[in-house]
């Protein structure tokens, strides 16, 4: 995996708690971070407090500190994710530029031939 | 009050006569970049002579005079003589209080939209930058799935998504021309301008200029992106890319099908326009641009008295 970059904090942050089964502290994750990057104890606190508000993780009290749990696996994630990017009336039609849409197999098999034909080689000014 | 009528005659002509030529005039796609600015120019036309039209009836209300309320109909043209009608005081307040109620109405239904709209977005670009593997290229995520496919998505920041079906389907090259595809979305800020023509569509849902204008300048803005791509990579990677991730289409039955967009863009892209009908489509979208803009200011010019 390409290292993330320092604006990617939340993705750093939720990459460690899916990590680890057994939940994490702020602690633990700003030791591991200030291993890699100069970052500061109240800069991690206030990322998981943001993922806690926007659903990401949950957490239970310990001690005078929280314990951080993912409220669902990367996979559920991803899952998710593209059933919004791919249900007809989730984001797929207002927000999402798809690269292409539907073709018949026609039509798909006439660009097939056009392509072995050396269609497009000429370079259009 | 004169202009103001004819300013909404000339928006009423615009929303419901333009559409079909500007979907002639556009529909190959032969310069794509044009071809926007043309709907552009139409959609904005009308939404400047309505609010002209309120801000006329407005200020002639207030200033009040004698002739405030006067429609002068610019018939001489037509070899027909001149008429007047008296609207009356009472006649173009209610006139200027049902305008400006309907303009408030829609300005605040777009906005709402939009920011409804921004809001998903962001919020899906930020769940993919989260979920996804970075790439090498910045802004670029892999998302775990099954099925072939790349978008992209605007937020603070934006996000390109691709998903792992999609990098096993495409091929380097292929995948540079896609990616670069995207990109040219995000550069030209495309999504930006779609969410406002989507929720002014969604707002002036009868009004054919609007529906048909949202949809044309979204197929339009595919082909500025595919020929911006295509420059960098050439076309042949692109389409090999576009029939890699394609989705079938179930066949119709028997019907006979029109050519599917994704078609037509790989089709233009492998067998582009000569020099000469290019210049030709350019020629004539230009003159239809001007002819929109001149229209208006034609008219209230040889009918001014």
């Amino acid at each position: 995996m390409q290292q993330r970059g320092f604006g990617d904090l939340e993705a750093t942050v939720m990459d460690r708690v899916w990590a680890r089964d057994d939940g994490v502290t702020v602690r633990e994750v700003f030791d591991e971070l200030t291993g890699t990057r100069q970052i500061a104890y109240t800069t991690v606190l206030s990322t998981m407090d943001n993922l806690h508000r926007k659903g990401w993780v949950r957490r239970d009290r310990e001690g005078k500190a929280y314990r951080y749990w993912p409220t669902m696996t990367r996979e559920e994630r991803s899952a998710n994710l593209m059933r919004a990017a791919f249900s007809a009336g989730g984001d797929s039609e207002a927000v999402l530029a798809f690269f292409v849409g539907q073709m018949t197999a026609e039509e798909s098999a006439q660009l097939k031939a056009a392509l072995r034909r050396g269609g497009g080689s000429g370079q259009r000014t | 009050m004169t202009s103001a009528v004819y300013l909404l005659l000339y928006g009423a002509m615009v929303t419901w006569l333009a559409p079909a030529p500007l979907s002639w005039l556009t529909r190959r796609g032969i310069s794509p970049r044009l071809g926007v600015a043309a709907w552009v120019t139409a959609l904005a036309g009308v939404l400047t002579a309505w609010a002209v039209a309120v801000v006329v009836v407005a200020v002639s209300l207030v200033r009040g005079g004698p002739n405030s309320s006067v429609v002068v109909l610019c018939l001489e043209l037509l070899g027909v003589p001149e008429r007047e009608a008296m609207l009356g005081a009472f006649g173009a307040t209610g006139l200027l209080a049902v305008g400006v109620l309907i303009s408030a109405v829609v300005t605040f239904g777009v906005g709402r939209t939009v920011l409804g709209l921004r809001a998903r977005s962001a919020e899906h670009a930020d769940a993919a930058r989260i979920i996804g593997t970075p790439t090498d290229a910045e802004g670029v995520f892999v998302v775990a799935g099954d099925r072939p496919a790349a978008y992209c998505v605007v937020g603070r920041p934006d996000a390109i998504v691709v998903t792992t079906a999609a990098v096993r389907a495409l091929d380097g090259p292929q995948l540079d021309a896609v990616l670069a595809h995207e990109s040219a979305h995000i550069a030209g800020r495309h999504h930006h301008l779609l969410m406002v023509l989507r929720a002014l569509a969604a707002s002036l849902a009868h009004l054919p200029l609007f529906t048909h204008g949202a949809v044309a300048v979204a197929e339009l803005l595919e082909m500025c992106a595919d020929d911006r791509a295509a420059r960098r990579h050439g076309p042949r990677p692109l389409v090999a890319g576009m029939l890699a991730l394609a989705s079938p289409l179930p066949p119709a039955g028997g019907l006979a099908m029109a050519a599917t967009a994704t078609a037509a863009r790989a089709r233009r892209l492998l067998d582009p326009a000569g020099r000469s009908t290019r210049w030709c489509h350019r020629v004539a979208t230009s003159a239809t641009i001007a002819a929109t803009i001149g229209a208006p200011v034609v008219v209230n010019v040889l009918c001014h008295h």
